[in-house]
């Protein structure tokens, strides 16, 4: 049986991690092995304390979150918090019968049953007018946003989310990142990437990482050198340099639009690889289930690849803007 | 009559005297300045204990930021009975354990191999990949990391435990010595297989 005198003083509820050990319990914890033990246990959680505790930047970062979430939501105003606040206010300072606050009751669930309904068919006939999408992506993880204009980068970091403006913007994700679009779509992006955002999608220009796809709305575009992917809840895994492309897709699904457009486009089975060199032509038989060897291929057709390189630039990749 | 008590608290210089009800009190009046200071006083803890609880200390200050909205939307319903750190956990532990179920429904099949993160809620140990700090607690549970972190960490009594988490002080006490226990024997052979490695 070990000796529990420190963890029986910590079981104590007014002793804790902050409070100085009384001098006769230090000297014990001196002499003891079992007690040093549990001593050191207690400082790496109270090492584990400090660093946990946010910087004083990130305080002052997640407050004024804090305070833009809080305005957002007071701008909003929701119908429902006005309905239960007008119940509140009248069955509590006007302390009505059970009978006439019970029609008072229908009456605003009528009301707002109606309001709802008009207010749907509002927003549906909203979403037939096509407005212009929001050109923004909220984003956060490690790496730079570069302004492909001005040529200037500023770093991103975890906290909080950054707001960034679509336009001629590049992003070099370091390690981790993670998206979210306007439609509530989000990409987690593990892995190092250099990617430029359009408003549905993004395009790769280099870099190994895993990308997983979750809740779109719509179908979501990636363009590769060779191929446009359309992808809806899926785990891709990209490996793109200078010569060649690596990319597998993991779980979910996806259609392939070849490049050529004269092409069919095709469906990307769960598990399977594809393998791409520089100036080859992207067809079915180049994806392998499986494998990570590359079919052997020598097909190098002129589809429009020819001197193909692996930038961004879209009038090299032959997409245009497709993929908006 | 409650716009002077908000004024009053407004230009207070001794605001950050006040206790954590009479801050609630004059949020509830929209008192920003109250909310400030509550939030400093209290950041910390609740990113610690997100940190700990969700082991991703990316996701945390997330999470944390969320809790103080929860507790500014929620001021109205707040009773003031000297209670505010338990009645702040709680929101915490609910937000979180909501968290978890909207991402377990949104989750794709492969998310887990991706982020490497497992999120039963009571039995299973979470990889820690996204919180290096809290290393050496990868092999306990979700619910005693909580635990560790309210009673060791946050200095939280049992008995305030107890009512957070609806288990008994009795209980309470075995997790915090079992996992203490754990937390030890995880750093034993943690060193020892590094010596072996050095060997």
């Amino acid at each position: 049986m070990s000796c529990q005198k420190l963890l029986t003083w910590i079981d104590q509820d007014n002793n804790h991690l902050d409070t100085d050990l009384p001098p006769e319990l230090a000297n014990h914890c001196q002499t003891c092995k079992d007690c040093r033990h549990d001593l050191q246990t207690l400082s790496m959680l109270k090492k584990a304390k400090s660093s946990l505790s946010p910087s004083d930047k990130d305080k002052n970062r997640l407050y004024k979150n804090c305070l833009n979430l809080i305005n957002e939501e007071n701008n909003q105003g929701s119908i429902t918090t006005k309905i239960s606040s007008i119940m509140n206010s009248i069955l509590c300072n006007y302390k009505l019968t059970g009978s006439f606050a019970l029609v008072l009751i229908c009456f605003l669930l009528f009301y707002s049953a109606g309001y709802f309904a008009s207010h749907e068919q509002a927003n549906n006939n909203k979403k037939n007018i096509s407005k212009p999408e929001v050109s923004y992506i909220k984003i956060h993880g490690t790496g730079k946003i570069i302004d492909q204009a001005t040529k200037k980068a500023a770093e991103f970091s975890y906290q909080p989310y950054n707001i960034i403006e679509l336009d001629n913007k590049k992003l070099q994700i370091e390690n981790y990142a993670k998206l979210i679009f306007p439609d509530k779509g989000k990409i987690m992006i593990t892995g190092n990437a250099e990617l430029t955002i359009l408003k549905n999608g993004f395009e790769v220009a280099k870099g190994t990482f895993k990308a997983e796809f979750q809740k779109q709305t719509k179908d979501f575009n990636i363009l590769v050198p060779h191929a446009r992917l359309v992808i809806s809840g899926t785990v891709v895994e990209f490996n793109i340099g200078l010569q060649k492309a690596i990319i597998k897709l993991i779980s979910g699904s996806a259609k392939i639009i070849p490049a050529n457009l004269q092409q069919e486009p095709f469906i990307w089975e769960k598990g399977s690889v594809i393998h791409l060199k520089e100036n080859e032509l992207l067809k079915p038989e180049f994806l392998s289930k499986n494998n990570n060897n590359p079919p052997t291929q020598t097909s190098s057709d002129n589809s429009g690849f020819s001197n193909k390189s692996l930038d961004t630039s879209n009038s090299k990749t032959g997409f245009g803007n497709s993929a908006q | 009559m409650q716009n002077n008590n908000k004024h009053r608290l407004d230009n207070s210089p001794n605001i950050s005297n006040k206790s954590d009800d009479d801050l609630m009190k004059a949020i509830k009046d929209g008192n920003k300045n109250a909310f400030k200071t509550l939030f400093n006083r209290h950041i910390d803890s609740i990113a610690r204990f997100c940190a700990v609880k969700t082991a991703n200390s990316h996701e945390a200050s997330d999470i944390a930021q969320e809790i103080f909205v929860k507790v500014w939307k929620s001021a109205d319903s707040y009773k003031p009975d000297n209670n505010f750190k338990s009645w702040i956990f709680t929101i915490a532990r609910r937000h979180i354990i909501d968290r978890h179920r909207k991402k377990k429904l949104n989750q794709i099949p492969m998310e887990s191999e991706l982020i490497s993160k497992k999120i039963d809620q009571q039995n299973t140990t979470i990889q820690t990949d996204h919180c290096p700090e809290i290393d050496f607690l990868k092999n306990l549970s979700e619910q005693n990391r909580e635990i560790i972190a309210l009673r060791i960490i946050e200095n939280l009594s049992y008995k305030e435990i107890a009512k957070l988490t609806g288990i008994t002080p009795l209980n309470l006490r075995q997790i915090v010595f079992r996992s203490l226990k754990k937390i030890q024997k995880e750093v034993k052979s943690d060193e020892l297989s590094k010596t072996s490695d050095l060997d």
